[in-house]
Order: C-alpha cells, then structure tokens, then sequence
C-alpha cells in the first residue's frame, strides 16, 4: 500500500499521509540509470515532476509505436500521481474540497488506486466528513485486513463518525493481532475513554506508560484525557510530566486550554499564565502565540495580545481565528480600516464553513461593528443581516468560540490525524507553480486519452476526457475545440455549443467551428441561434445540405418568409430531394397550408419511402384534421422505419388514446419516456394513459414528474388531481385542482 | 528497445553524432520489425494458420513487449478453446499495461468465460471506478455478481447499467433474473415484460418472466409462457424449473419431478431446482432421492458462499454490504 507513512511512534500523527506517491502501478517510467550505478552515484533528491515527465515521454513512445495500451496505461499512471500531488498541495494550502476533488479524480485513474482512497479517507475525516471516511475505508480496509494501519484508520474514523462501540471493536480486534503494540494500546485506550470505560482505559495507558515511560507520554495522555473531558485525570498526568522534566513541550499548553474549559472566563488568567510559560520554551510556536493571543482579548488585555497575534497569522494554512481576533483587536482599538482589513480575511478564510456557523455569524457581527466604525453603514447593515441569519447572539458568542477552539473541538479527527505533508514547507507561490505544472500534465494526458478514444470512434468517452482536460486547464491548447467536435461527432449536441462557443471566441475566423456550431444549435433545436450562425457561411450556397438547414432553422424560427426563396433555388437544383420534399412540407405546415404540405410530403414519399419525418409529419396534420385512422396508419409507418422518432412515438400515443386504445399506446409510450425521462409531455400522457387503465399509483409517479418537468401546464395538474382522488388522497387532489384553476386563470 | 533509447540520448548528449545515427537506425528497425512481425501473424490467420500464427504473437509479445501480440494472442487462443492459454497471454498484457482499458476488459470477459467470475468481478469493480460512464462494464459486472452468487449487489450493478443505456433487452433479462433469484418478483415482472417486449422470440427472457408469473401466484401466465418456451426447447432449465415449480403448486408432484430433474440435467448449479426436487421427492416418498437432492443443494450453497467470501477477500465489502462490519 503506497502512499502511507507510519511514524515511529503515537504522536499526534499516527498514520502520516503522504509521502509522494511512487509510480502508479507496475509499469515504471524511463530511468536515465540504470539501477546498478546508482550505488556509486549519490543519487539526487526525487523529483516528482522529473518522474511524471519521464511517464509522459514514456506513453507518447508508445503512441508512437502503435502500443495504444501500453501508451493508455502509462497516461493513466500518469494522470493519477499528479492528482495525487495536487491533492496533497491543495492539502498543503489547507484547501480541503479541492484536495478532495483532486484524491478523488485519482481513484478514478487507475486499478490499484487504494492509495487514492485511503486519501480521500483522510481529508473526509479532516472535513468532518466521518460517514463518507467510514464508507470508502470500510471497503478499503476490507481488502486489507492486515493492514495495521489501515485498520486503525478505520476505527479512528468510526470514533470520528460517533461509532464509538464499532470504533472500540475494530481497535480490539486490531490490537489482538498485535497485543504488544503500545500504539494501539494507546488507541484503543482513548476508545475506551469515549464510552466511558475508565477502568479499561486507565488499564491499557498503564501499559503504554510501561512501554514508553517518560513526560512525552504523559503529555500524549494528558491530552487525550482533556478531549475526553476527564480534566483532572489530565491535570495529574501534566503535571507529573512537568515535574519530571520542566521543559515538557506542550504539557503547559494543554493546561491553560483546561483552565479555560473548566473555569470560562474564570480561568483566563490561569491560562495565560500557562501559555506565556509554554511561550518560555518555545517562542515562536504559533499554536500557543495565537490561544495566548485570543486570551488576552477575551481578559480585556487586548494591546497585549496584538504581537502575539501577528505572530499567529503567519501560520500556513492561516486559521480563521487568528484574523477574527486580530480584528476584534484594532477594532477595540479603533483602527476601523485594519479591522475590516483582517475580518475580511477572516470571512475568506472561512469561506468553506456552513453559513450558519456561529463563527461565520461572528465574523459578520464583528465585520459589521468595524464597517460601521469604519464609517460604511450600507455594507455594515449587510453583515448585521448575515449575522442575524447565521442565528449569532453576541452573548454567548465569544466564549462560545474560544472553548471551541481551545477544546479542539473543530478537530472532528478526533485529534489523531494528522495534517501533514511534505509540501507544506514550500510557499504559496511555489505551490502555485507546481499546480499549474501538474495541471498541464493532467491536461495532456486526457487530451491525448481522448484522441485515443476518438480515432477508435468512441466519441462520447473522447468528449468525457477532453471534458476533463478543460476542467482541469480549460486554456490547454485546442481543448475547447477538441471538446467540441467530440460532442458534436457523438451528437451531444447541446453540449457542444458551449465548448464550440469558447473555440469560436477564440479563434472567431474560423468557419468550421462557426459552422458545427450553428449546426449544433440547429440539432440543439435554438433555430434562431443556428440561422444566425449559418447564414453568413460561405459554402452554403455550394453545400445543399447546409443551405437545407439553413432554411429549416429559418422556417423553425418564424421566418418561413425569409425561407421561401432559398427553398425555390434548392427545389429548382433538386427536386428529386426527399429530404427536401419534407421539409417544404413542413414549412407549409407551419404556415397552416396543410393541403400544400400534404402534397410535399406525399412527393417526397413518393421519391424514398423511408424518408424520415414525412409521415410524422402527415400523422400530425391527419391529427389535427381529426383524420385518426389516417394519422395513426402514418405514425406507425414512420416508426416502422424510424423507432427513435420521439414526436411520431408521442404523436401515435396520443391518437391512440383518443381511439381508446390504452394498451397499445402504453407499449408505444413506455420506450419514450425511459428513453426522454425529461420528456414533460410524454410522462403527462403516460400517466393519464396509466391512469385511464386503472394503475393510479404509477400514474402519479408519472404525472408528479410532467408537473414538475412543465409546472405551468394545467392540464398535467388536473389529471394528478384525478390521480390522487382515486388514490383517496383528497387533499392532495385539492391542491391539484387549485393549481389547474388558477393556471387556467391565469391564461384567460 | 528502451536500453536503446537511453543509449541513444546519452549519445546524444555526448555529441557523438555519427554513434547516434547509427543507433536511430537500429530503433527504426525495431519497430519496423515488430510491425512485420505483428503483420506476418495476420496474414497467417487469414491463411488459416494458426498454429505459425500464435507463435509469431508469442514471439512479438517476448522479443518486443507487445501488449498489441498479447492480446491477439488471447483471441486466437480462446478462439481456439485454449482458455487457460488465453488467460494467461492477458494476464502478461496486464502486467505489461495495468490500466488499459482494453486489456482489463478483454481478461474480465475472458475470466467469465473460462468460470472465474471473481476475478472478472475485481477487474470490472475497477473499470466502472475509472470509467463509470461505460453501461457495458455495470452490465459484466452485474452478470459476473450473479455467477458469484452475489445477488443482492448484481441487482445494483444491473440498474445502473439499464439507466446507462434504457431499453436493452440483455440488460434488462439480467435484471429480471437477478430479481427473481432474490425473490422480488413484481420487480422481475415489471423488467421482464419490457424485456419481451423488446425482444419477444428469446427463450430465455420468456422462462424468467415465467419464473416472475409463478412466484407472484399467477399460474396460468407462468404456465403458457413455459409450455412457449418449451415448445422450442424442451431442455431449457428455467422453463423446466418453472414447469416444476407450477406442478409443485398445484400438488402435481411427479410431474414436478421430472420437470426438475430435467432442469437439473442441464443446469447442475440451479440450486433452488435441488431444494424443490427434494421437497418432491420427499411428497412421492423418495427418502433417498429427497436427501441426495437436498445435500446436492446444500453442495451448491456452500460452492456459492466460498466465491462469495472470495470475492470479499479481494474486493472487501461491496455496495449494499460496504455499510459497516
């Protein structure tokens, strides 16, 4: 299992994540050395890049060669360790749904992606996201049941998720494949100190103070006795580990965040005394700079909290809290502009946070109080709402806030993950560059996936992976367009207006795109988007196919008129055309001259029997003559030749039911509205065809999905209303009923 | 070939131009050689032989690293009915190539074809992971759950293979079955109507809605569907264990009898056939028969939980049972 790290022993990071990943899978990229010389050589630190570089080179090789497996395999590798080191950089950078995103497109990549997951896990935990951490290592440690590790990682995210007896089951039955491992000891300790079996607890930490005596672990237990609010078990514990060594790191530190969980605003004092004690050994520990920092504030000692909380900000990632303080700070010191300034900050900082967090409604509050200060009453009135929404009460708020911090509260890990990488070292800006850089490799890789998919004429799955690459850098060279042209080859039509749209911004001269692009909003049916486009192209006049759709968008457009002409020079060049014919037809139809449109649809019959749309279009006139025999016989002629002609399908349904024939219009229904589930006027006479035949409850299902498809439509309402009257359900078929009247009110 | 390629470019970058040249040659003529070589296999399959051709592949596959060789390689092979052969070219493809899509899916099928559907179930866990947009692989998967035994999670892998791609009748047979083993049978009725409406002369989808129609009570349905299926293929096991199923309901136990040992004969692993032949066997009085019936059945159930905890072995917990432990 790559991608863990164990360290040696249960400190803060039990399982530290994430080393950089070694090469996906088997397949290993080039190496410039062969191995046997790399004991004389002093080898160079790795380089992740270098290496994922070296897999590219490797895959376009194999391109190259026509090895297209070999080249796809390697792609994928590829594609999976730079989502992985995205994954750990947004991590790094404190950006948890982006690291997800990232861990979670890895998983995706390649067979063996437990690495992947088990990150996923991990930044799920950290988010306070325990089930979906429970769900994926549930699965994952399922295939590796002698994973230590990864057990134990399972039972910290069950305690995390609050399955607390699972949590202790899967630490027992992990401690006894290993009864001498203090480190489960001591996990399975802090279980039992959860569901409160004291005596377990004390009986396991015994051994682990056996194991590894000495201040370290008293300071370990010390902590671990605090979160589980045993305050004087922890008391005893940090102060046994001060007595043996008085520079103990973080045993003063934990005993003034005591001070204040117990006593409140009591204990400040006490605790201050604490941290500036811990400050004495450590002077730059931001941790401790920033609780002595919000202390203070809240002792009303607020000019001496301001180095401190200088001091704070600089942490990586920088926590919401440091700005908050810092800016109740100059407000109370009336610097207006640099509070505004910090909870600002703040406020962006917490942007990933539920809206009606109480930290979110402080930071409004405060915001609003330094806006006002600051002399913006108009934004200040703003943030006074949000505050208001977010349900903040400025009484409680503050110590609210701090105990929550300093209980650690917010940590919904439990404590025992950790937030580690070995990319947190490096600048934002370095991060910066390294993201771009892996975010063009990502790129590469699906866009060369993609051509592969379409050169073997699998267009959709081309589409997903340029799709990808465009996601991921949308300025990569040609992919919008490549995206494009994959959509519009697999007849996503609609879907490829919108990359084809950014290709033709880009590159606004080039008639090919400006082409498919009218000719996507034409199959997309906006008709007036796609005569727009098409009527400026210049091989319309030489192109009969493009100069046909051209006058369909013109005629499906409202402007049968501007049509007309363009029709008399196509009939005049070809009037043998079928397709043609039917489309003349149609454009009769249009204008209400059936007898016309008739006439064209019959000659166009007549030229090629299966031409599509010909007798749609005729069993729609007949439809409308109240010609139902006729009509019928023509719908089904066209859905003979054409099975996916969804207008002939729902046309025939509907002469169907006005026959009276039920059973069979369900049978011509039922592939419609599986096939077009978004389809509001097929589910609407599926279920009052399905509602005529008895079936009320289906029909409900069906016709809940045409009114919430089509809301407006009154008849939709009214047959709901039927439904739920003979399901009993009166006062649902009330509501219906109201809902069809005024509907039909409102169109008088 | 890839020694080459370092060689060349340290060559290269010491500037010995002429070494250079010589050596671009010599990798030119490998692909060009592997290209022969792979061109040569063809053309002795399109001349009929086989036997030069797969070593030609097999020569490639060695001599050049080609997953390309592999896997015709494979498709001869299982043409041929060497399996084993088969299956062993494609595990070569995947070390070679772990994450192609076209190997993964060519040993998943081939693994189902030779009887080793957990290792299909694995490899197409795997695919749908990375290509959950591809109906063909929930369908294997489904298909490859059902021949594990595991019904409940094919059911899953089935329906989201039918939302994937609507109105295909394999798909849709599938589900039927996979809900009728788990006894849903409004369910298997609703899909495997659509089913025969989609594809009305196939045996297979009839007998199952047959299956539906008897576990839902209606008989006379159930019973006219058989008697269709039965018309053109009397051995047909489903048919043969609805027709039994519908004589056990109606106490028509001899004829029950036969009917199941029939659909027994053809398919030795349709277990609730055992179970029921024992309950006739039992009503006629056949002691022995009824306790060989039952033990074959309780053979068959353990066969089918030891590939199930297998596949959980290599998988761990799956969709319905991935909730706890």
């Amino acid at each position: 299992m790559h991608g863990l790290r164990h360290s040696v022993f249960f400190g803060v990071a039990v399982v530290s994540m994430i080393a950089i990943p070694p090469p996906a899978q088997a397949q290993e990229p080039v190496r410039t050395q062969p191995r046997a010389d790399r004991r004389t050589v002093p080898e160079p630190p790795p380089n992740p890049l270098v290496d994922l570089d070296r897999t590219i080179v490797a895959a376009e090789a194999h391109l190259r060669e026509g090895e297209l497996q070999q080249a796809e395999s390697l792609y994928r590798s590829a594609i999976f360790d730079a989502w992985m080191m995205l994954g750990q950089l947004h991590m790094a950078g404190g950006k948890m749904p982006d690291a997800r995103h990232a861990f979670d497109r890895a998983s995706r990549s390649i067979v063996d992606a437990d690495a992947a997951l088990q990150a996923l896990a991990v930044v799920d935990l950290q988010s306070g996201r325990a089930a979906d951490a429970v769900n994926v290592l549930t699965r994952v440690a399922g295939r590796h049941e002698k994973d230590g590790a990864l057990q134990r990682l399972l039972a910290q995210a069950l305690m995390a998720d609050g399955q607390l007896q699972e949590a202790v089951q899967a630490f027992e039955t992990a401690r006894a494949t290993d009864p001498k491992d203090p480190e489960l000891a001591f996990l399975l300790g802090s279980a039992y100190l959860q569901v409160k079996k004291l005596d377990e607890a004390e009986r396991l930490f015994a051994e682990v103070i056996k194991a590894r005596p000495g201040p370290a672990t008293d300071v370990l237990l010390g902590r671990t006795y605090r979160d589980a609010q045993q305050f004087d078990r922890a008391r005893v514990v940090l102060r046994r580990a001060l007595k043996a060594d008085p520079k103990a790191r973080r045993a003063h530190y934990y005993l003034g965040t005591i001070a204040i969980l117990i006593e409140g605003t009591a204990g400040y004092e006490e605790a201050i005394r604490e941290f500036k004690a811990e400050l004495q050994l450590t002077p730059r520990d931001v941790l401790t700079n920033l609780r002595l920092g919000m202390a203070l504030v809240e002792a009303r000692r607020t000019p001496e909290a301001l180095p401190y909380l200088e001091i704070a900000r600089a942490m990586e990632p920088p926590p919401a809290e440091a700005f908050v303080y810092l800016g109740r700070s100059y407000l109370e010191l009336n610097r207006a502009s640099e509070a505004v300034e910090a909870l600002r900050r703040a406020l962006s900082l917490a942007g990933t946070m539920r809206s009606d967090d109480p930290l979110v409604g402080n930071i409004h509050y405060q915001l609003a109080l330094a806006l006002r200060q600051a002399g913006n009453e108009a934004e200040a009135s703003t943030h006074f709402e949000q505050a208001r929404r977010a349900s903040y009460q400025r009484a409680d708020s503050d110590r609210t806030s701090l105990s929550r911090f300093l209980s650690d509260k917010g940590d919904t890990s439990g404590g025992v993950l950790p937030l580690d990488s070995p990319l947190s070292s490096q600048t934002s800006e370095q991060r910066s560059a390294v993201e771009r850089q892996l975010k063009a490799t990502i790129a590469r890789a699906c866009m060369n996936l993609g051509v592969m998919h379409a050169q073997a004429q699998r267009f959709s799955r081309a589409a997903e992976l340029f799709g990808e690459a465009a996601a991921v850098d949308p300025e990569f060279p040609q992919v919008q367009y490549s995206l494009g042209v994959a959509y519009f080859t697999a007849q996503q039509h609609e879907k490829a207006t919108g990359p084809l749209t950014r290709a033709l911004e880009a590159d606004p001269g080039n008639v090919a795109i400006r082409r498919m692009l009218g000719l996507s909003w034409f199959h997309a049916e906006n008709y007036a988007k796609a005569a727009e486009l098409l009527e400026t192209d210049p091989a319309r006049e030489s192109d009969p196919s493009l100069q046909f759709a051209y006058a369909l968008a013109l005629v499906r457009s409202d402007r049968a008129a501007a049509a007309q002409p363009i029709f008399d020079r196509l009939l005049a060049q070809h009037a043998d055309s079928a397709e043609l014919q039917v489309v003349l037809g149609q454009a009769h139809a249009h204008q209400g001259d059936y007898p016309a449109a008739i006439e064209s649809l019959r000659r166009a019959l007549q030229l090629k029997p299966t031409v599509a749309e010909a007798n749609t279009t005729l069993g729609i006139i007949y439809l409308k003559q109240g010609r139902l025999p006729e009509s019928r016989e023509a719908l089904r002629t066209e859905l003979a030749a054409h099975p996916q002609d969804f207008r002939a399908r729902q046309t025939l349904a509907t002469v169907l039911d006005l026959e009276g024939n039920l059973d069979e219009a369900l049978v011509v229904l039922r592939p419609l509205v599986r096939a077009r589930p978004d389809f509001a006027d097929g589910r609407y006479l599926f279920g009052k065809v399905l509602l005529a035949k008895g079936a009320a409850a289906e029909a409900v299902e069906e016709l809940l999905a045409a009114v919430r498809l089509a809301p407006e439509d009154a008849n939709a309402h009214y047959q709901l209303g039927q439904a739920y009257q003979k399901l009993g359900q009166s006062d649902l078929a009330e509501q219906q009923f109201t809902l069809f009247k005024q509907l039909k009110d409102k169109r008088r | 070939m890839r020694t080459a390629a370092r060689v060349l470019a340290l060559l290269l970058m010491l500037g010995v131009a002429a070494q250079a040249d010589a050596l671009r040659q010599a990798q030119g003529k490998q692909q060009a050689s592997r290209a022969t070589v792979l061109q040569r296999a063809q053309q002795e399959l399109t001349s009929g032989r086989r036997v030069e051709a797969k070593r030609l592949l097999a020569d490639a596959a060695d001599r050049f690293r080609s997953v390309q060789a592999l896997l015709l390689l494979s498709r001869v092979q299982s043409e041929d009915g060497d399996a084993a052969g088969a299956l062993e070219s494609l595990r070569k493809a995947r070390r070679l190539a772990p994450n192609s899509e076209e190997v993964l899916s060519a040993f998943a099928q081939m693994s189902l074809a030779a009887g080793a559907p957990v290792p299909a179930v694995v490899t197409l866990d795997a695919l749908k992971r990375m290509s959950p947009s591809v109906m063909q692989y929930h369908y294997l998967l489904g298909v490859a759950l059902m021949r594990v035994g595991d019904r409940l999670n094919a059911v899953g892998a089935l329906q989201a293979a039918e939302q994937l791609e609507p109105n295909r009748a394999l798909t849709l047979l599938a589900l039927g079955i996979a809900h009728n083993s788990l006894q849903q049978y409004a369910e298997a009725k609703s899909v495997l109507s659509r089913a025969v409406e989609l594809d009305r002369g196939n045996a297979d989808t009839l007998a199952a809605l047959a299956e539906a129609e008897q576990g839902l009570g209606e008989l006379e349905a159930a019973s006219k569907h058989v008697q269709q299926v039965l018309a053109g293929a009397p051995q047909h096991a489903t048919a043969n264990l609805v027709a039994g199923l519908v004589a056990m309901d109606r106490s028509q136990y001899a004829e029950a009898r036969a009917a199941l040992e029939r659909a027994v004969q053809t398919d030795p692993l349709l277990f609730k056939a055992h179970y029921q032949l024992s309950l006739a066997c039992g009503r006629l009085g056949d002691e022995v028969a009824a306790s060989r019936y039952l033990e074959q059945y309780g053979q068959t159930l353990r066969g089918v939980q030891k590939m199930i905890d297998e596949l959980r072995m290599a998988t761990g917990p799956m969709g319905t049972d991935s909730v706890r432990r």
